[in-house]
């Protein structure tokens, strides 16, 4: 008998994987794909990692509807359109935890959301993701300010979210 | 991965969907205008095969969920069929499983439901 073989994932240092990618709805496929492989790192079970894709899939949805209608508000104001913003994936594997932070660069101050039109036939669906973000991983977080919003995603192996 | 439409009538105002890929933020927007079409012509039953869709979200949540609504105001009603289990988890966490009919089978649909497929 031996368990010289055994390791733990304790043992591993933090790494952590950098996204960025248009903030546009094509683009989602691509994060999901990426977080799928970085989901894998950890000892995840099969639902676990599926749980993460979706929470961060909604959590960039969240982002891109914003943009969408930033971009809408701006062009009613007769503003000049801007390049399309980024939205940037940070992803810090700690151990058996993955946090996940999706960044968008929608300034929150200056815009007010009056023609939002995440409303679809009256399902707020914004709402609906965040419900599934708070259901399908451990914690989740939200931070706003003047140079965009950041929402923090954490799960850990092995947790019933 | 994108998203497939598969519609046909498979009655005088029932039609059956078949869905194949992903249904997120950048899908819905045309499966929401695809099922416009089909209810402008006069479907009342929408029967969705999800059997073959790997990845559904909130805005994929919020087109059937106002597809729903649409088809129950008209005496209607949308049927789903054969959710993967990845799939039929996110009806369950939501509790919208609670409001959709879902079955496993287009033939138990068809029996159950009391239409033609």
């Amino acid at each position: 008998m031996s368990d010289q073989l055994t390791t733990t994932v304790e043992d591993q240092a933090v790494a952590q994987v950098t996204l960025v990618v248009p903030c546009l709805a094509e683009f989602v496929g691509v994060v999901r794909l990426a977080i799928l492989g970085v989901a894998n790192r950890i000892s995840f079970t099969y639902d676990e990692v599926e749980d993460v894709r979706l929470a961060v899939g909604e959590a960039c949805t969240h982002a891109i509807e914003r943009c969408s209608e930033y971009r809408a508000y701006l062009t009613d104001r007769g503003q000049e359109q801007v390049e399309v913003s980024a939205l940037k994936i940070v992803c810090t594997i700690d151990g058996s935890t993955l946090t996940v932070q999706v960044t968008d660069t929608i300034p929150v101050a200056e815009y007010v959301d009056v023609n939002s039109n995440s409303s679809l036939d009256g399902i707020d669906y914004q709402k609906l993701g965040t419900v599934l973000m708070e259901i399908l991983v451990d914690h989740v977080g939200f931070e706003a300010n003047s140079s965009g919003t950041t929402v923090t995603l954490v799960k850990t192996a092995g947790q019933a979210s | 991965m994108n998203l497939t439409v598969d519609s046909r009538n498979t009655g005088e105002d029932v039609s059956l969907i078949t869905l194949e890929g992903e249904i997120d933020v950048y899908t819905s927007i045309q499966l929401k205008q695809d099922i416009a079409v089909i209810l402008e012509s006069g479907a009342k039953y929408l029967v969705l095969n999800l059997s073959k869709v790997e990845y559904l979200d909130s805005t994929g949540l919020g087109v059937l969920i106002g597809t729903l609504k649409k088809l129950r105001e008209n005496g209607g009603n949308l049927v789903i069929v054969g959710p993967a289990m990845r799939i039929m988890r996110i009806f369950e966490i939501t509790g919208l499983y609670k409001i959709f009919a879902i079955y496993p089978t287009e033939e138990e649909a068809a029996a159950k439901e009391g239409i033609s497929i």
